[in-house]
């Protein structure tokens, strides 16, 4: 595998989705370009951190009105 | 935010046709966050974006009977709330004569463009984070703001397919329904804006003063990098 075809998949290999097929040459670049492995870890790390953000937790002002809402669609059940 | 999550909100569907409103507080409760992130990338006002969300949820609880779940129940409510959001976010760029931002689509890799094999990839080798422990760029609020900012910064398609994979982790085949996007598009989106993420935390760190609490203290200068010219077949 080229860096330029391990940089193709590297998205799917972060995701834990790159093909069954393509995992050997895959880790065979990694395991012998350190600017590819590098560059992956980088990657790993940026995700997590993207990850992290989602995370946070953020309040609803307006659950209550949604939920009357629901309410007087439904007959109030 | 799994394929787990979508078989438990579908199994949830009977309830909600019959009117449990507890069944509907916990798919509020569970999407409420995701729907707002999503909403953000289409407009700059956290006002609008609140606003965007409340109609989505008036939109499902009025179509709730009509669902015929041809998708899972949570592309459809995400799909709902990204028509709702193209039209009300459109209309206050009108009204407030702000141009939209761009919607990116071929706007220039900040690294490289997938699948355009070129040689001398790594003409600039990426320098390792010099960190002690990586999860500590995890519990450092001043990188997740550094994170933060510079989703905010990617161009309107990339945030979106950023805000739902990587922040949300909504799967990628639902994306690909919510937005409307073929599946190689979605992968060169997630590249791009993946790249852009990477290369302000790369520039964070490695600007970071030396004995910053994150870094080890070892140079990070660029006395590690080496030019490396790939032997690209493509």
């Amino acid at each position: 595998m080229t860096c330029q075809e391990a940089i193709d998949v590297m998205g799917e290999a972060l995701e834990g989705r790159l093909a069954a097929d393509l995992r050997p040459g895959f880790d065979e670049h990694m395991a012998e370009c350190p600017p590819c492995a590098t560059y992956l870890q980088h990657l790993q790390m940026t995700r997590n951190a993207l990850l992290r953000l989602g995370a946070e937790d953020g309040g609803n002002t307006r659950r209550q009105e949604l939920i009357d809402a629901f309410r007087r669609e439904f007959g109030g059940k | 935010m799994s394929d787990r999550t979508d078989l438990a909100f579908d199994s949830l569907l009977p309830r909600l046709r019959a009117g449990d409103d507890a069944a509907f507080a916990i798919v509020v409760d569970r999407l409420h966050r995701p729907l707002l992130a999503l909403a953000r990338t289409f407009t700059s006002s956290p006002a609008l974006a609140e606003d965007i969300v409340q109609e989505t949820w008036l939109g499902v609880i009025r179509g709730l009977r009509g669902f015929e779940g041809r998708s899972t129940l949570r592309t459809w409510i995400f799909s709902i709330l990204v028509r709702r959001a193209r039209t009300m976010a459109a209309h206050d760029a009108r009204q407030s004569f702000v141009t939209p931002a761009a919607t990116d689509g071929a706007a220039g890799s900040a690294e490289w463009t997938p699948g355009a094999g070129k040689i001398g990839l790594w003409t600039e080798s990426p320098v390792p984070w010099a960190l002690v422990d990586p999860a500590s760029l995890f519990q450092s609020l001043e990188a997740l703001e550094v994170v933060r900012h510079a989703v905010d910064q990617l161009p309107e398609r990339q945030r979106q397919v950023l805000v739902l994979r990587d922040v949300e982790d909504v799967p990628a085949k639902d994306i690909c329904n919510i937005l409307e996007l073929s599946e190689t598009n979605l992968r060169v989106l997630l590249h791009r804006g993946r790249a852009r993420v990477r290369e302000a935390l790369d520039r964070y760190l490695r600007g970071a003063p030396r004995g910053h609490a994150m870094m080890n203290g070892r140079s990070t200068s660029h006395s590690s990098r080496r030019t490396y010219v790939s032997g690209d077949k493509r």
